[in-house]
């Protein structure tokens, strides 16, 4: 659940993000009937990363985000959803790059209700933003890899 | 779940010791340690005996060599904060100067900022300011920092007994460096 403590940590530095209500840990809301996703935000899936039996635990995750229809912002005022997906992004990534400044809250990552702890957490870029696939209702899905360290 | 107790996020702490213990210190904090840290090798001390037969090397002893740091100073103020003798407040400017102008006789102390797991001190280590400046239009500056280590008695570092009479370049210990005291609080053995 390293996916999810990392997912919480990101979203609490990102205005506009909360866990289950636009940010979602390996999955992805949509309707199978129609293919229509129900719901837009941030979704978070696990990728394997290169490792040995020495290193610390790693892991890549994939930050996707999906900005549909009806995007608001603070105000309630309608916002361009390509330009609100790459604002969320831009904030991932900036997390992730000033996650070295902030070794104190990530010395000890845990998930909300959960025992388990995460130490020494590291996150890492691998990439920058990559164009994803357009969605039947025409919003595009863009994401960014992250790499995790951690003990 | 620990795998190894030397890997994970460091700070670098140099504290100038030549006043006495009560010098001035520094801490590069995380965001300004390179990913490639720091780097201390010993080369063995060799002596070489001819014989008909041919030559045999063997070791006997150890030989410090200067050790890398890998720091990423993000303005002047670091710079400063690393050299202080190059530095001249009047004009905010920084500056390496002729001459043995090192940083010398410093403790510095390599640590883990999450746990106090597997750190490294070297005391009485002198800093020398040559570095490569290497600035590019996309890429960081990287200052590969070399520090010289000194033998130094054991009981400098802390350790009683037949170390304590020893001389030694650097130390690895589980604790935590105060560079208010230049102490070590060393973990309980066996925690």
């Amino acid at each position: 659940m390293i996916g999810l403590a990392v997912l919480q940590y990101v979203a609490s530095k990102v205005d506009g993000l909360e866990v289950d209500t636009n940010c979602f840990y390996e999955d992805l809301p949509i309707d199978y009937d129609t293919g229509q996703m129900m719901r837009y935000g941030v979704f978070v899936t696990t990728e394997p990363a290169p490792m040995t039996r020495t290193s610390d635990d790693t892991q890549y995750l994939t930050f996707y985000v999906a900005i549909g229809e009806g995007a608001e912002d603070a105000d309630g005022n309608t916002i361009a959803e390509k330009y609100e997906t790459d604002r969320i992004l831009q904030a991932i990534q900036k997390t992730v790059k000033d996650s070295d400044s902030d070794w104190q809250a990530l010395s000890e990552l845990s998930v909300n209700g959960i025992e388990e702890k995460y130490s020494d957490v590291r996150l890492e870029l691998t990439a920058s933003k990559q164009r994803g696939v357009t969605l039947t209702n025409g919003a595009i899905v863009k994401s960014i890899v992250v790499k995790v360290i951690y003990k | 779940m620990s795998t190894n107790d030397f890997t994970g996020m460091r700070k670098v702490t140099i504290k100038d010791t030549a006043t006495g213990g009560t010098g001035e210190f520094v801490v590069m904090n995380p965001d300004k340690v390179g990913a490639d840290g720091f780097t201390i090798a010993l080369e063995a001390n060799e002596v070489t005996e001819s014989s008909m037969a041919g030559d045999r090397v063997s070791p006997n002893g150890t030989n410090t060599s200067a050790a890398t740091l890998s720091l990423i100073p993000r303005s002047i103020d670091d710079l400063a904060a690393i050299w202080p003798q190059g530095y001249d407040a009047t004009t905010g400017t920084w500056q390496p100067t002729l001459g043995k102008c090192v940083l010398s006789d410093v403790t510095l102390a390599y640590e883990k900022v999450c746990d106090s797991k597997g750190n490294v001190i070297l005391r009485h280590a002198e800093i020398s300011l040559a570095f490569e400046l290497a600035l590019a239009r996309d890429d960081s500056f990287t200052a590969e920092v070399m520090v010289y280590p000194s033998w130094s008695l054991g009981s400098e570092y802390g350790l009683a007994g037949d170390l304590a009479s020893d001389m030694i370049p650097y130390q690895v210990y589980d604790g935590v460096y105060d560079a208010s005291t230049d102490l070590i609080d060393f973990d309980t053995v066996g925690s």
